[in-house]
């Protein structure tokens, strides 16, 4: 399920941004770094490979654009495709190095962030199992887990 | 049977689609054609010239146009066919623009879809009747519905004209929201000293019966005669005898106490009470919600206003009269209401009390105002302040996504009226788009930019407070960096949406509504003052928002078009209704419970339906339902419609 | 009443306390919890932003576990919530992405349905008003900042909720006899979401730096939130930054103390920023109520 970039414009209802900036204004990451969401939808729509910008990658994913914007335009959505487009072409930047991690936690004990030695001891302290009684303990499921994950385009992507 | 087809070209709008000749050469071979011609435009002269040669020379008693909807046409068309001396309707319409070229790319589908329904049509009218319209007379007055400035200048005119206007207004006072402003933009014209002579013209005026607090309770009929039942709401003040002192107000117990309507709540009145002091009628209403004598049957030992008159004007035992009157035509002018920002959470209106509406603002500028037109904001004089543009308007996410037109130029007349009163006022205007599109617009915002105002592109996202200070958050989308600005005064340019008594006056009229819920004009190019319901006009903001000129021009227009009709003594009725076969009709009613116009009026004594032919607007819903076929729609028979259908299937 | 727990990484793996805490605290209320062998969610900052379609099929797969059992699921953190409920209410009504992720589940053996809903545990709460107030052994009567955070309230198209003005966790501190004090831009992100605290640190920690000076200057006892990753990030760069010190409490570990249970079997003592002096006026809370 592919999408291109107009796909994503289409879908995201970007046509209809009237570049008012209250997406811009209402940003929580735009006040402490380059990211500027109004320029990203314009940018998105008049054909200029978005996502091959940094900036898209300083979204913290907090939706408060996309609630406010009188367009409907769905700004989010879109930083998200955006974000999966840039991935499909490489384009994920050095920043994104520390999140591969996490994918690769995912893939070996289904959890991003995966248990460590000193919470398993907090775990008993407090009187919790050892182990969260979870996939990493149900190999079984977690040999599922990881059947399902090699079909799904993550990991084609996903570069491990 | 001898029948004419007519293919227009449509310049080429439609034969760059469709092969106009092959068309001609397959409708040519039917034996009911006696001649196929076709035309570059038939709706010009020429074109009609030629339909009419026709009917002339060779006798033809039908006539078939292939060209655009019937629409626009139908009516050029069919007078041109009477002009040749055939019934006008016995000609039929086949639509292969709309329904063919404009909607098709493959030319040979498209080719052979035009010959079908070409063909259709011709098999219609094959089976047309001759029908003949009736004459109606027509009621020599007209209701104005709404007491605004469209509703004044619509029914001056009319009244002008000689004819008598029935205006009606729900509010004590005639005047709208026109009356609640300080000035006007662009010109800075006094709201009053421009709108009072008018609303006293209205008063004065022998052709006018003027209406206020009253309400439209049920209007039934149809153009030429509707019949109008009007509710006057007990204003427990004899209006003949109130000379309008306002000793009354004075005295009441409530005085200062119930938040003043017309002020946006921000001023006080009491329960007796004139909207504003140019009220017309300058006559006392007592507010029935409010009052302690109506509320609770006590005031006191006895009720202050009572004592206070010396007229006796004031009759707590008033109660509401039915007033019934016959018109001609009915023009509506309901005007429009203020969004409403609450909804705007972000903008935290409702929430600090230094958030305000623009119409709020109005009424601070206002000299009859609650400050008496002191810059004073909660008792202060702000000198921070910004204005946010677009709130409720262009909106698509609360429902709105049209653009309101007057918040623009009125953000920029406020914020030069508070640049006037207060010279180190630090103002900015945050705006999506600049529209200054009337007369004298761009000058105007151009002369408050000179003025010092600043202008900064992209909307406020936000409006929050911290320490007792208000904070707006935006971007300046042309800087392209976000900013924050501190403010003791922010301004939401609220947009307008349609007034509260447009549903029941819509409902009323059968009026349609566009996607934007004002009420939708016959045709947006046009027809813009009229509507699909014959006899009923719109005016001002109740077709869309406007500004006080396009207001005016359009309450003229709607008065011209009144005043054409009432200048006939009669008028043609459509013959295009439904019929009842009342040996047929076995008396189940069901039809009468589907019409939308209430045409339908049972017969007790015999036990069958009747249909008046003025109210019928010919929708056939009552035909299509009737279960033992006893009602037939004249002109859409079942044997005409099914003989098309046949045609393409 | 019984749920499908969903715990999520950040309780199970990092902050134990908080998965303690709920169970404790619904156990208590008489609510059942039940393990299933859960993936996380996974993460809708990195694995949604990475490949979407994955995001769906891992989704679909958790949301699928308890179906067999007709349980809905409990999730105690707002992003888990955000990927569960987003995944839901988009393979509701896509019918092309309810195939494509039952194709792929297909593989494992597995089908989605799509009866299991997933659920907040606030929104949970808001229909037991009456039996936190009858489980209330301390009035607790603290000063608390709350954090919504951002994937509980947003988008509200598929939430719900109203993310201009929410109440609901204001009004259940308010419960336990917590008092919720406003402060400058309240519902604004942690700034822990999309990737950002483990792709941009440094970026991720400005956000929480600007969001706990406005904390700080409203004065409160602590920080009270309904989401494990936001309280991983209140608590970790509250360490980073050195120049804050608000304990920093998930709404189950609150409750955990509004209904008696010690501290430390709360897990509070785990915290990186110290809960000590709170726990303190907590405890002098109880006294007070036991020496009446």
């Amino acid at each position: 399920m592919d999408k291109t970039m107009d796909d994503i414009i289409r879908e995201g209802n970007a046509y209809a941004c009237i570049q008012c900036g209250r997406c811009t204004g209402s940003c929580p990451s735009g006040r402490e770094c380059g990211l500027r969401t109004r320029k990203i939808i314009h940018m998105a729509r008049v054909g200029i490979d978005v996502f091959k910008t940094e900036e898209l990658w300083d979204c913290t994913t907090c939706f408060t654009c996309q609630e406010r914007c009188p367009k409907e335009v769905k700004i989010t959505d879109i930083i998200i495709e955006l974000r999966n487009l840039a991935v499909k072409n490489s384009y994920y930047p050095s920043m994104a190095d520390v999140p591969k991690i996490i994918i690769q936690n995912l893939y070996r004990t289904g959890n991003g962030q995966p248990l460590s030695p000193e919470v398993s001891k907090l775990r008993s302290i407090i009187g919790l199992d050892k182990e969260p009684n979870d996939i990493a303990k149900d190999k079984e499921a977690l040999a599922d887990f990881q059947k399902l994950l090699d079909g799904l385009p993550l990991m084609r992507w996903g570069g491990i | 049977m001898k029948i004419g087809v007519y293919v227009c070209h449509c310049g080429v709008n439609i034969s760059n689609t469709v092969d106009v000749q092959k068309v001609i050469s397959e409708v040519s071979a039917l034996p009911t054609v006696a001649v196929c011609r076709d035309y570059q435009y038939m709706c010009s002269d020429p074109g009609q010239e030629m339909i009419a040669k026709d009917i002339r020379e060779l006798g033809l008693d039908r006539v078939v146009v292939a060209a655009c909807s019937p629409r626009m046409h139908e009516p050029t068309f069919r007078g041109a066919v009477e002009a040749a001396g055939m019934n006008p309707y016995c000609f039929e319409m086949a639509n292969i623009r709309e329904q063919c070229s404009w909607v098709h790319e493959d030319k040979e589908q498209a080719t052979r879809k035009a010959a079908d329904l070409v063909k259709s049509s011709v098999a219609r009218a094959a089976l047309l009747e001759p029908l003949n319209s009736t004459e109606v007379p027509v009621t020599h007055a007209a209701l104005v519905i709404g007491g605004g400035i469209a509703g004044i200048q619509t029914a001056l005119d009319i009244a002008n004209s000689g004819y008598p206007v029935y205006l009606v207004e729900k509010d004590p006072s005639i005047g709208g929201h026109m009356a609640q402003f300080d000035k006007t933009f662009p010109t800075l014209d006094c709201a009053a000293c421009i709108l009072t002579p008018k609303m006293v013209d209205v008063a004065r005026h022998p052709n006018i019966e003027l209406l206020t607090y009253s309400e439209v309770e049920s209007i039934e009929g149809s153009v030429g005669n509707f019949h109008v039942r009007i509710r006057k709401k007990p204003r427990y003040v004899n209006v003949s005898l109130c000379t309008g002192c306002g000793s009354c107000a004075t005295a009441c117990r409530l005085v200062g106490r119930i938040p003043s309507e017309f002020d946006m709540g921000l001023g006080k009145r009491g329960a007796i009470y004139v909207p504003f002091p140019q009220a017309v009628p300058l006559r006392y209403t007592i507010d029935p919600e409010k009052c302690l004598m109506l509320k609770h049957g006590k005031c006191g030992t006895s009720p202050k206003c009572v004592d206070a008159c010396d007229r006796d004007a004031i009759d707590f035992s008033m109660t509401e009269e039915i007033l019934e009157v016959d018109v001609g035509a009915i023009v509506v002018a309901t005007g429009y209401k203020e969004f409403d920002p609450t909804i705007k959470r972000e903008y935290k209106y409702g929430t600090f009390k230094n958030v305000m509406t623009g119409l709020e603002l109005e009424r601070i500028f206002a000299p009859s105002g609650p400050t008496g037109g002191k810059a004073l904001i909660n008792g202060k004089v702000p000198k921070k302040i910004v204005f946010v543009s677009c709130v409720g308007s262009r909106d698509k996410r609360i429902g709105n996504p049209y653009c309101s037109r007057v918040c623009c130029m009125y953000i920029a007349k406020q914020a030069h009226l508070l640049k006037e009163k207060i010279p180190d006022a630090d103002i900015t205007v945050m705006y999506t788009d600049m529209r200054a599109f009337g007369k004298g617009y761009e000058e105007f915002y151009e002369r408050v930019q000179k003025e010092g105002i600043k202008y900064r592109r992209g909307n406020a996202a936000e409006v929050y407070e911290e320490d007792g200070v208000l904070h707006v958050r935006a971007e300046d989308t042309l800087m392209g960096e976000p900013y924050e600005l501190e403010a003791d005064l922010v301004v939401l340019g609220t947009g307008l949406e349609p007034s509260d008594a447009a549903d029941a006056i819509g409902h009323m009229l059968h009026l349609s509504r566009s996607a934007d819920k004002f009420f939708l004009e016959a045709h947006p190019k046009l027809r813009p003052v009229d509507t699909v319901i014959d006899g009923v006009f719109l005016a001002g903001a109740a077709q869309g928002p406007k500004d006080i000129p396009d207001t005016v021009a359009q309450a003229s227009g709607a008065a011209s078009h009144v005043v054409n009709l009432l200048s006939k003594d009669v008028i043609l009725a459509e013959p295009i209704v439904a019929e009842v076969n009342t040996d047929v009709c076995a008396g189940c009613r069901i039809c009468e419970i589907l019409c939308p116009y209430d045409a339908h009026a049972f017969d007790e004594e015999r036990n069958v339906m009747t249909i008046n032919k003025a109210i019928c607007k010919g929708c056939g819903s009552c035909a299509a339902a009737c279960p033992s076929g006893a009602i037939a729609m004249n002109h859409f028979r079942d044997s005409q419609i099914v003989a098309q259908i046949l045609e393409v299937i | 009443m019984d749920y499908a727990f969903f715990p999520g990484c950040i309780a199970k793996n990092v902050y134990p306390g908080i998965e303690k805490a709920t169970r404790i605290v619904f156990e208590k209320m008489n609510v059942g919890l039940h393990d299933y062998p859960y993936s996380c969610c996974p993460p809708p900052g990195v694995v949604a932003c990475y490949d979407k379609d994955t995001w769906y099929a891992l989704g679909a797969r958790n949301l699928a576990l308890s179906e067999p059992d007709n349980r809905d699921i409990m999730t105690i953190c707002a992003g888990c919530y955000g990927t569960l409920h987003n995944v839901w209410h988009e393979l509701q009504h896509n019918d092309a992405k309810r195939a494509y992720v039952n194709e792929h589940l297909g593989r494992i053996g597995m089908t989605y349905k799509g009866t299991s809903r997933p659920i907040h545990f606030v929104d949970l709460l808001d229909g037991m008003r009456d039996t936190i107030t009858q489980n209330k052994e301390v009035d607790l009567d603290l000063r608390v900042a709350v954090h919504y955070g951002c994937h509980y309230l947003k988008p509200t198209t598929v939430t719900g909720e109203n993310s201009e003005s929410p109440m609901l966790l204001d009004e259940i501190v308010g419960l336990v006899g917590c008092k919720s004090i406003p402060f400058k831009d309240r519902l604004t992100c942690c700034g822990a979401g999309g990737g950002v605290m483990s792709g941009e640190p440094e970026l991720s920690l400005k956000i929480m730096e600007r969001k706990l000076k406005n904390i700080k200057k409203a004065d409160v006892d602590c920080i009270v939130n309904i989401c494990s990753f936001c309280h991983m990030n209140f608590d970790q760069s509250q360490k980073k930054l050195e120049s804050f010190d608000i304990p920093v409490l998930h709404l189950n570990q609150l409750l955990g103390l509004a209904f008696g249970v010690k501290h430390k079997h709360l897990g509070l003592h785990m915290n990186l920023v110290s809960t000590r002096d709170l726990v303190k006026k907590v405890k002098g809370a109880k006294k007070g109520r036991d020496e009446e």
